[in-house]
């Protein structure tokens, strides 16, 4: 038999009002919400476990929120703030596992199939990077680990806050078996609805009927959906993001025929670009440029580095050489633009596996 | 208070303990050097609170007492003095004259008891080594250490005395150095530590003068104490990962090659590699290894090709070349073996042979190439 994957859904708990929680500790037993104001037709991004207790959940109004919970503690999104702690927490991951792929601001895959002899191996390290993360850093999460993507993150979603749920290889089945489908991600509202009227309600339920029934009555999604329910989920958690791209670009309130002008202006994209790349922790491999002229005939050049840069003075090199071959100089431009792609996440020099 | 002593006495005492002393501190007493004259010997110290050096300078004479005297101020005079005696005198508001055969000079000193105590060692357990080996194990692995401040256990070197064997590692999450020497024995109980990089290179000036040193560890400092100097440092209090966890045992992609050849490709077509990422390709066939980059922002390239050992399947492999460098620069045999796996996985970096009761392993992380 195949060795089964070590595959870890991290998930942190109400991040926004933990991180809050962390610069205003005197909020701790309050009922605590991070959104926007309801006089500005705000919502709830996120709401403290206190918070909820009342009902309040996010993508709430705040008005309703308000009428829930009269003492409702309401904080204004500080999101640089956020994402500081989440570069900081990705970091430590990253280090730790030899596969992250990041979801979302909080929360990620990991996957240490290749670092564990036995798979049990990885509750230990698991149990250290969830300790550490709320030790150290004092924000609490849930971990979810399976061996495969989709029942770590049920996994991870059913005993917060500060889970640590375990779904031993073969066991998956017995696990999903009692939830409602609408756990499984994947299944929306709306098919849940659809379900019910047909009389499945859990897990259990949608594993016996026959794959082709499925099929027949959901098409694609019908297979999809039977193979989820049987526990099964051969997505790779994947470090490399596929088909993206970032870019800068300007167009000049007045045509710009100044080299000088031209390479300041590439300057200030390529060190923006470079920003951008670090806030989302990604290195691109590919460089390139977008220029337009007055009569809106548009070119693009482009460059494939050795190794993947995230270097505002690289980008910048990089996007010059590319102007240089397709601009004469003096020839007025419209619109510049400096782009990116072909993304690897984290750095081109790999971390040893599991070294934390 | 008043002492006597020969000025290159002073002066080289002052060189050796003032790496010690901080450049910049918020404690000013940090920025002065205690002179302590008890039982008629002089103790030189100097602290920046983690690490703490005493050294005894021969003293002419002198009576018991203590000043702390700013350490630049004290540096620069005695770089500047011919030979001669110097004389001085402290009074009792730390003022203090300097004699000497050219000249008399005032400094404003500070009371002693204002300088941080040396640390106490309590419940330390205490060996003896030979200075070369610790040297050795320094300048083995001193090289790979962190400096990552969001990594804390990796910004020094992991010490582990054992029953049988002492071993040091270091690593900074991208290379791994693990030396280890059988030749030791230790009747005491084993220990683990952590130490900082700046203490071990303080000992890198220190240690070649004695053939012993004796070495005590407790729970938060260590101590290194050779014939006349003591060296104390606090350790770093933090859970070193489990290094033996990274070491691969699979790796059976292995190459053998000839070590300062390999050293000479690899600093020539490192030149002109780019300057951010140092990256170099090693492009493995039967017979021979291609080291080659490119630097599109530049337009340069380079290829050279190495006769190697190999009879495996042919792998492409990116490598740092400044950590290929670090690593090649600590192999000491005419050959080199390298063990690899993947394109992304751990290479071992061995000595052809190791030296007797000695055992050095290095690991390399490669460096993504673009496919």
């Amino acid at each position: 038999m195949e060795t089964p994957r070590a595959i870890v859904h991290f998930d942190l708990d109400a991040f926004y009002c933990s991180v809050e929680l962390l610069r205003h500790p005197e909020l701790k037993e309050k009922p605590l919400v991070v959104g926007g104001r309801a006089e500005q037709r705000g919502v709830v991004a996120a709401a403290s476990y206190k918070a909820r207790e009342y009902g309040i959940h996010s993508a709430m109004s705040m008005y309703r929120a308000q009428q829930l919970c009269r003492e409702l503690v309401i904080l204004p999104m500080q999101r640089n703030h956020y994402q500081m702690y989440s570069r900081i927490i990705m970091g430590i991951l990253q280090s730790a596992a030899p596969k992250i792929e990041p979801v979302s601001i909080d929360e990620a895959y990991l996957d240490f199939t290749p670092t564990v002899h036995e798979w049990h191996d990885v509750l230990e390290r698991v149990k250290d990077i969830q300790l550490r993360i709320r030790r150290d850093l004092g924000l609490p999460n849930s971990v979810g680990i399976a061996t495969n993507k989709m029942v770590a993150k049920i996994a991870s979603d059913f005993n917060k806050p500060n889970g640590f749920t375990v779904v031993e290889p073969g066991r998956e089945t017995e696990f999903l078996a009692p939830l409602a489908v609408s756990k499984i991600p994947g299944i929306g509202p709306k098919m849940t609805q659809r379900l019910q009227t047909l009389g499945i309600e859990r897990v259990k339920d949608l594993a016996q009927v026959p794959v082709e029934d499925l099929t027949q009555q959901f098409g694609k999604w019908g297979r999809g959906m039977a193979e989820w329910a049987r526990g099964i989920d051969n997505r790779p958690v994947e470090s490399v993001r596929e088909a993206k791209s970032m870019s800068q670009e300007r167009t000049f309130s007045r045509d710009v025929h100044d080299p000088e002008e031209l390479d300041a202006w590439l300057d200030r994209m390529s060190t923006e670009l470079g920003t951008q790349l670090r806030k989302e922790g990604l290195m691109a491999f590919t460089i390139q440029i977008k220029i337009r002229y007055p009569d809106f005939t548009t070119f693009t050049r482009q460059m494939t580095l050795g190794s993947a840069t995230a270097e505002p003075a690289m980008i910048r090199h990089s996007a010059r050489i590319l102007l240089g071959r397709i601009w004469e100089p003096g020839t007025p431009v419209r619109l510049l633009g400096v782009g990116c792609r072909n993304f690897t996440n984290g750095v081109g020099q790999l971390n040893l596996p599991g070294l934390q | 208070m008043q002492f006597t002593l020969e000025k290159s006495a002073l002066q080289t005492g002052v060189q050796k303990i003032i790496k010690v002393s901080p450049t910049r501190s918020t404690m000013p007493i940090l920025n002065h050097i205690l002179f302590t004259i008890e039982n008629g010997r002089l103790y030189l110290r100097t602290s920046d609170i983690e690490i703490t050096y005493v050294l005894e300078v021969d003293l002419l004479n002198g009576e018991d007492g203590s000043v702390a005297i700013p350490a630049r101020l004290l540096q620069e005079i005695t770089n500047e003095l011919p030979e001669t005696e110097l004389k001085f005198s402290v009074d009792e508001k730390q003022r203090i004259s300097l004699e000497t055969t050219v000249g008399t000079y005032k400094i404003q000193g500070r009371p002693g008891d204002e300088f941080p105590e040396t640390p106490e060692l309590a419940d330390a357990s205490t060996f003896k080594l030979p200075a070369d080996l610790l040297e050795r194990m320094v300048d083995k692995t001193l090289f790979a250490v962190g400096r990552d401040e969001l990594k804390p256990a990796l910004m020094g070197v992991l010490f582990e005395i054992n029953k049988a064997d002492i071993r040091a590692v270091a690593t900074d999450g991208h290379r791994l150095v693990r030396f280890t020497n059988k030749a030791f024995t230790n009747s005491g109980d084993p220990a683990k530590v952590i130490i900082p990089t700046k203490f071990l290179q303080l000992l890198q000036n220190l240690l070649p003068m004695e053939d012993q040193v004796e070495f005590s560890i407790s729970n938060d400092h260590v101590k290194v104490e050779t014939k006349g100097a003591k060296v104390y440092t606090r350790v770093i209090d933090e859970h070193y990962p489990d290094y033996t966890a990274v070491i691969p045992s699979g790796n059976d992609k292995t190459f053998v090659s000839n070590t300062s050849e390999m050293v000479n490709t690899a600093r020539r077509v490192s030149i002109f590699s780019n300057r951010t990422t140092h990256q170099l390709a090693f492009k493995l066939h039967p017979g021979y290894l291609e080291v080659y980059t490119e630097d599109p922002e530049n337009s340069t390239s380079a290829k050279e090709e190495v006769l190697v050992e190999y009879d495996g399947e042919e792998m492409t492999i990116g490598y740092n070349s400044l950590y290929v460098r670090d690593l090649l620069r600590n192999i000491e045999t005419e050959k080199v073996v390298f063990k690899l796996s993947s394109a992304v996985g751990p290479g071992i970096i061995l000595p052809e042979k190791q030296r007797e009761k000695e055992d050095l392993l290095m690991l390399l992380m490669p460096i993504r190439l673009n496919a």
